[in-house]
């Protein structure tokens, strides 16, 4: 079933988010909340009523804007994209996660805890 | 800087609702569908992939709920539509609404009025700038507690300190003005040099005086105040360097300066038109170290010097004073006291009387709509167990509530403002003379953020109560009681509420009895004189005349005649210097048998009148002993005086004081003639402490040399007459015109009017606190009324079971009046042993009645009893003519 999926916890949706535009360009918040348990292999079950005011907040933090357009099969949807703000927020997040798992990854590394 | 960003986008989410609810919808509705796409695309039947895509997105409605949260904020958004609630609340009982908002408003605004009155009066009652810094400096002498320096003494103390940014005097004067129109009388002051920059008045045109400028010989000049500015001059921009003739004389005008310049606590308002130079004034008795002359001392403490660092100054002072002119300032000493002290004095006691009153009044306005609220709560009951059944909180609820209450007070709060504006002015229009710098009353950003806070302090108050009792009210008991029936402990809080009304009204009754009584004991005290069909008036003949002592005599003598020859005058007399309860002329005395005393100031001390022949017959002072005064007692005649038998008791106890001799400092000793009854000079209540009491009677006829142009300078003229004394004033205005055409006639009053203007102050208090204690009247037993009719309302079934029952209308009657009576007795002794406790604080208001006086008590506590029957016989006789069988069918 699907309990043995996480729940995205929370604080790294936004991170998700950001880095899904990125790699996306313009998307609508279905196709965020599906790329974004794609991308990880299906192992993230992602609420999708959580995204919405996910994204509220990073439209009115300035990160991403949005913007009304036509889906692929001709629906209309609202569609979000990167800011120039968002991408230098992306990039700070990055690295500020990729220093703490780093930092996790030696300490859960065996044997190498008190050298 | 992002978090600013996104409060500002979420204060805008409170607006444009609607449409942003419609974009989510639709957001969310393509979510939906992409992802029921996706499903079917996947293999799904339409049902499961519907309801697999509403299951992923968590329901819509909840997204929609925690969008909408994050988009705007969210107890921001609840207070709104509990504001928007409420307001549509208020507007579905306008009833309750306006009686509610009135009784506030009343509350609010007797609040209002009074602490605008104690802000401009009390607390900022001086219009300089740093005004704790101003003080009064004053000398003192074993006699006078508070006396005035002498110029000289004044220029030794301005140019020797050094704890004093400055120190400045001023003495007030009134002028006669001729040339362009009718000659006017003004009233202005002499300033020294540094008067106006030390007080921070600038003037409006032109410069103030240079201080070559306050010396004997220097070319004159005056300021002109605004008043006389706009008045004679049309608020003409070229005015400096215009003249304007004074007593004579000519000025050049150097600049306009505003006109109020208060100093001292007036007995009335009056507004200074012209100023002068002190230093310029050519009188040879202002600079004798013996005279004062009414000059009057301020200064300003420099900063960063203590109080306590200057008057020690002003001690050495005086020391140095007293140890230098030996014989002049024997025992002089100099103090000072903060203007602000002076300018107050003895209003403070009834304004804060008058504060706590108003207190009252407010407490009894919030007590009544706790009760409507209370009242209305019941019919509520309901409609928040529904709400409650939904999911509010009681904390919810209660801000419900709270928000409905300050909606109330807000809008009782801007009515009182109303009021208060509309009161205050009332007041002061009035009663103008009660008070201090009037002109500085009014509403200001102080009374305003003052009424706001009143305003939500009392809607807490009264809305806490009904708030907390309701929300603890049981759920299930309400919706099943289908909003009928109320606990007794409802009843109970309504009950004590009205009793605590009636307790505080009655303090304020009693407070307002004890105070009519205190007048009308005073307005029985005999003055020593008959004031009834007597005119005062004052003239002041041109200096040319007053300048010898002959023609000033032969003017004085043909004002006289010329009054006197009115057809229906009986008497007529001039008098200098001082009228029964106003001014204040002093001298000291010793007898001629007993040796001069080696200190002058050891020496007694009377008041001066300087009167004509008929003064006594005109006032109808009893003569006690000896004769009047005499035509003959002139220059030529040996000098006379006349003493009041307060002075004939003390100084020549057992003793015929006729034929004895008097010394007044200088000039030959005065022989007693004649005895007279006392006046009570200090008014009609308790003499001020240290007040002078002896009286000595002198021959006007027989003034000579330098005080006679002071003296003469206001003539009071008494006329007593048998017709109305309004009908004297053209003949005597056509009389003084024959003597001077130069002379104004002015300040025309009748003897009563002074005596009534005397308590103005003790009026002021009456009349206000009279006011608030019918406002407190009215608002308890409206409130009595209320609760009683509710009693009766509520129980119109048991009245009906009971009357089918056989009980007689009378039971009835007797049931309810009792209701009401028991928390008419409770608040009758709660109010008696409140005023027990509270009138001794206004003793000092009271006079000839005790604070316990059992008259105004029980008379107050009858009034009260009959008001609450009246309040209760209304209600009551419904519940009589209640018919049981209609009362029962309507359950």
């Amino acid at each position: 079933m699907a309990n043995d999926k996480s729940d995205v916890w929370q604080g790294t949706l936004a991170l998700m988010v950001l880095k899904t535009l990125e790699a996306m360009g313009e998307l609508h918040g279905y196709g965020i909340a599906r790329r974004i348990e794609q991308t990880s292999g299906d192992l993230l079950s992602v609420n999708y009523g959580t995204l919405y005011p996910a994204l509220l907040k990073l439209e009115q933090e300035g990160y991403i804007s949005s913007e009304w357009g036509v889906s692929d099969n001709n629906r209309k949807a609202k569609f979000y994209k990167l800011t120039r703000a968002g991408r230098k927020q992306l990039e700070k997040e990055a690295r500020e996660w990729e220093q703490t798992t780093a930092i996790l990854a030696r300490f859960l590394a065996p044997g190498e805890v008190s050298r | 800087m992002r978090a600013i960003r996104a409060w500002f986008l979420r204060v805008g989410g409170l607006f444009g609702k609607q449409r942003r609810d419609r974009e989510l919808a639709a957001e969310l509705e393509c979510h939906l569908q992409m992802h029921i796409n996706d499903n079917l695309r996947a293999g799904m039947t339409p049902e499961e992939a519907r309801r697999d895509a509403l299951i992923k997105l968590g329901g819509v409605e909840q997204t929609k709920e925690s969008v909408r949260d994050r988009r705007g904020i969210p107890w921001l958004e609840s207070l709104l539509q509990d504001v928007r609630f409420g307001l549509r609340m208020l507007r579905k009982n306008p009833g309750f609404t306006a009686v509610a908002v009135l009784t506030l408003a009343l509350g609010i605004g007797a609040n209002t009025a009074v602490y605008s009155v104690i802000d401009g009066a009390l607390l900022n009652p001086i219009p300089f700038p740093q005004p704790d810094r101003i003080v009064d400096v004053h000398a003192r002498w074993p006699q006078f507690q508070k006396a005035m320096l002498s110029y000289p003494n004044f220029l030794d103390v301005q140019r020797e300190n050094a704890t004093f940014e400055g120190i400045a005097c001023w003495r007030t004067e009134s002028f006669t003005r001729t040339g362009l129109g009718d000659p006017e009388r003004l009233q202005g002051k002499m300033v020294s040099a540094n008067f106006f920059s030390l007080l921070g008045i600038r003037p409006l045109l032109g410069r103030t005086f240079r201080a070559e400028e306050d010396q004997l010989g220097a070319a004159p000049v005056a300021l002109i105040g605004e008043g006389l500015w706009k008045r004679r001059f049309g608020a003409d921009p070229e005015i400096p360097g215009k003249s304007i003739t004074l007593d004579g004389k000519d000025y050049t005008v150097i600049g306009v300066v505003p006109s109020d310049v208060h100093l001292l606590r007036f007995r009335g308002s009056f507004f200074d038109d012209v100023f002068l130079p002190v230093g310029q004034w050519d009188n040879p008795l202002l600079r004798d170290r013996r005279n004062s002359l009414g000059l009057r001392t301020v200064g300003r403490i420099k900063d960063g010097v203590t109080f306590l660092q200057a008057q020690a100054e002003m001690d050495r002072f005086g020391k140095s004073l007293a140890a230098a002119y030996p014989g002049v300032n024997d025992g002089l000493s100099v103090w000072i006291e903060p203007l602000k002290d002076d300018l107050v004095g003895d209003i403070r006691p009834s304004l804060l009387m008058l504060w706590g009153a108003v207190g009252f009044v407010l407490l009894i306005a919030c007590a009544n709509v706790a009760n409507l609220l209370l009242a209305r709560s019941s019919g509520r009951t309901q409609e928040f167990a529904i709400r409650a059944a939904l999911g509010a909180g009681r904390a919810r609820i209660v801000r419900q509530l709270l928000v409905e209450s300050i909606l109330l007070v807000l809008a009782g709060g801007a009515v009182g403002v109303g009021l208060a504006s509309w009161g205050t002015r009332g007041l002061l229009s009035i009663l103008p003379s009660a008070l201090p710098a009037v002109a500085r009353v009014g509403i200001n950003w102080r009374v305003l953020s003052f009424a706001l806070g009143v305003s939500v302090l009392a809607g807490i108050l009264f809305g806490l109560v009904p708030a907390l009792r309701l929300s603890k009210t049981n759920l299930q008991e309400a919706l099943r009681e289908s909003g009928r029936g109320n606990t007794g402990a409802h009843h109970r809080i309504q009950g004590a509420l009205v009793a605590g009304e009636l307790g505080l009204a009655l303090v304020l009754l009693i407070a307002a009895g004890l105070l009519i009584r205190s007048l009308e004991k005073v307005w029985a005290v005999n003055p020593g004189f008959d004031p009834e069909n007597v005119l005062t008036f004052s003239v002041s003949f041109s200096s040319g005349i007053m300048s010898s002592p002959e023609r000033a005599h032969a003017a004085l003598h043909g004002l006289v005649d010329s009054v006197a020859a009115i057809p229906g005058v009986q008497a007529a007399s001039v008098d200098l210097g001082v009228l029964p309860f106003e001014g204040d002329s002093e001298v000291i005395f010793w007898p001629d048998e007993k040796p001069k005393p080696a200190k002058m100031n050891e020496l007694p001390i009377t008041l001066t009148y300087f009167v004509g022949a008929d003064y006594f017959q005109a006032m109808r002072i009893p003569l006690m002993r000896g004769r009047a005064f005499m035509p003959t007692d002139d220059l030529t005649a040996p000098p006379v005086v006349v003493v009041d038998e307060d002075l004939a008791n003390s100084i020549f106890p057992g003793e015929d004081p006729i034929g004895k001799r008097l010394h007044f400092g200088t000039g030959p000793s005065q022989e007693i003639v004649g005895v007279v009854g006392h006046v009570r000079q200090w008014g009609l209540g308790t003499d001020p402490k240290g007040a002078t009491h002896y009286q000595t009677y002198w021959s006007f006829q027989q003034l000579a040399g330098p005080f006679l142009p002071i003296a003469a300078s206001t003539t009071y003229v008494v006329v007593r007459s048998a017709r109305s004394p309004a009908s004297l004033i053209d003949p005597i205005r056509r009389g003084i015109h024959a003597i001077d055409g130069n002379a104004p006639l002015y300040d025309v009053r009748t003897m009563r009017e002074i005596m009534a203007a005397s308590l103005a102050e003790r009026r002021f208090s009456m009349v206000l606190l009279g006011v608030f204690a019918t406002i407190a009247l009215l608002l308890a037993a409206i409130g009595i009324y209320g609760v009683v009719s509710y009693l009766v309302a509520q129980r119109t079934h048991e009245i009906g079971i009971r009357m089918a029952l056989g009980a007689r209308p009378g039971d009835v009657l007797r049931m309810v009046l009792s209701r009401g009576g028991k928390m008419a007795l409770v608040g009758i002794a709660l109010g008696l042993a409140a005023s027990l406790a509270l009138t001794r604080l206004m003793a000092t208001m009271l006079f000839g009645v005790s604070a316990t006086d059992p008259i105004t008590f029980a008379g107050v506590v009858a009034i009260l009893l009959g008001v609450v029957l009246l309040a209760c016989w209304i209600p009551a006789r419904r519940a009589m003519r209640v018919d049981p069988m209609v009362a029962l069918r309507h359950e």
